[in-house]
């Protein structure tokens, strides 16, 4: 990201933000709520254009060729952005479709099973709790095994388990070359040795520390 | 071409299973639009003449709000758990999502027309199952379902969406509606086709302007 400002109006919720996510990292953002974390989250996934700046995304430039940006971003956000009348597998199924993936239901199973859905892969999101959307949510955005995942306070509503499994796939996707940018108010989850930490202040984006 | 064909119908299956199992799309439009018909038949006990002066208005006006009662139906789909950022979080072009959405919505409206014109046919005993009708009204579902499609997600974010899709969507359609009543209303009387060809090529370029126009627009409207 290079120099990249959002306003709503007349409010500027991020200033001239540069952020670089190298490949293999795991890169934390921390900020109180409102600090423009989500913002900066939704505009890397290419869910919000800003007013200003570049963003460029494995070599693709997120905002003439925002599709392709996409291929390499899978992302968790605050809503789990579900249907709540389709089942678990007909959601991630819709999605893997979208994403052209072969054998999209072999790749439902296998991120089910992984986010231990398979028992209720056949249930609709309506009947799920907060914490089984999320992990439905997580599931759907590895399906496609992005270079970039993106995850806004991905602890909300999460058990201890489900905690577990989804540091384990930081881990995973830190240790195969790619990279994980996560915001988060958790002061907790910031000290889980990311690669590179910064601080969120009224939209500008400060270095914390560096292991 | 395959690969964006089936994009295009995990959209329209998507649309099609969820309304399957509400079943409220479809059901407010036949039941929004019955109603309609039925008061106006009712308060205008129509008898040979009158159903013809009057029919092919109330037909049309009654499938077109109600058709803004549907729409906003669907967009409740889409705004639960915010599911459309799913839709925009795909690695697929936005006019992909846009054809998928608006099939969807033509195949409700089109399901529902049909019921409603059985309404129609016998409240105010005028059949207009007939070649050109039915083409005229394929050609409105087309429009109002792209044209919606493009209107409902616009106002996707909007505290008084309820409101304003009405206020952008009939005017927008204006030209389509007329095309309808006036093909209707030549049809019923015995007219022979060729006094409603004018009104039908209105709604082909109708269709061909405002459908290029909603997929070209669709995916800016989408971003926040």
């Amino acid at each position: 990201m290079n120099a990249v400002t959002k306003r709503f109006g007349a409010a500027t919720v991020l200033d001239k933000v540069d952020l670089a996510v190298a490949a293999g990292s795991f890169t934390v953002i921390r900020g109180a709520n409102g600090s423009g974390k989500s913002t900066l989250l939704r505009i890397a996934a290419t869910l919000t254009s800003p007013s200003e700046g570049q963003i460029s995304i494995n070599g693709v430039d997120a905002l003439r060729h925002s599709a392709d940006a996409r291929r390499e971003i899978g992302a968790v956000m605050h809503s789990p952005m579900l249907y709540s009348d389709l089942t678990i597998r007909e959601n991630l199924a819709l999605f893997a479709t979208l994403c052209q993936l072969e054998k999209p239901q072999d790749r439902v199973e296998a991120v089910a099973s992984r986010l231990r859905l398979e028992a209720r892969l056949d249930e609709r999101v309506r009947g799920l709790s907060h914490g089984y959307r999320k992990r439905v949510a997580i599931a759907r955005s590895i399906i496609h095994t992005p270079n970039l995942l993106l995850l806004d306070e991905p602890e909300t509503g999460l058990d201890e388990s489900s905690l577990e499994v989804m540091l384990q796939i930081v881990e995973e996707w830190r240790s195969r070359g790619r990279s994980v940018l996560m915001a988060t108010h958790s002061s907790d989850f910031a000290t889980r040795a990311p690669d590179a930490a910064y601080t969120m202040t009224a939209g500008r984006l400060e270095h914390f520390e560096s292991s | 071409m395959t690969a964006s064909l089936s994009i295009i119908w995990a959209l329209t299956l998507k649309e099609l299973r969820i309304e399957s199992r509400n079943r409220d799309v479809a059901v407010a439009i036949v039941m929004f639009a019955s109603l309609v018909i039925a008061i106006f038949a009712i308060a205008i006990e129509p008898n040979a003449r009158t159903a013809l002066e009057t029919g092919p208005g109330v037909l049309w006006a009654a499938i077109t709000f109600a058709g803004v009662v549907g729409m906003t139906r669907a967009t409740s789909h889409e705004l639960e758990n915010d599911a459309v950022g799913a839709l925009m979080l795909a690695p697929v072009s936005r006019d992909l999502v846009f054809i998928g959405k608006s099939l969807g919505s033509f195949v409700f409206l089109t399901i529902a027309m049909l019921i409603v014109f059985v309404v129609f046919t016998f409240m105010f005993n005028l059949s207009i199952f007939r070649a050109e009708i039915l083409l005229v009204a394929l050609l409105a579902a087309i429009g109002f379902a792209s044209v919606g499609t493009l209107f409902s997600s616009l106002i996707f974010r909007v505290r008084a969406r309820e409101v304003l899709l009405p206020m952008l969507f009939l005017p927008t359609v204006a030209p389509l509606l007329f095309s309808a009543i006036r093909v209707t209303s030549v049809s019923v009387a015995g007219d022979t086709w060729s006094a409603s060809l004018p009104w039908i090529q209105l709604a082909v370029v109708y269709d061909v302007v405002f459908v290029t126009a909603s997929a070209l627009l669709f995916g800016y409207v989408l971003d926040d």
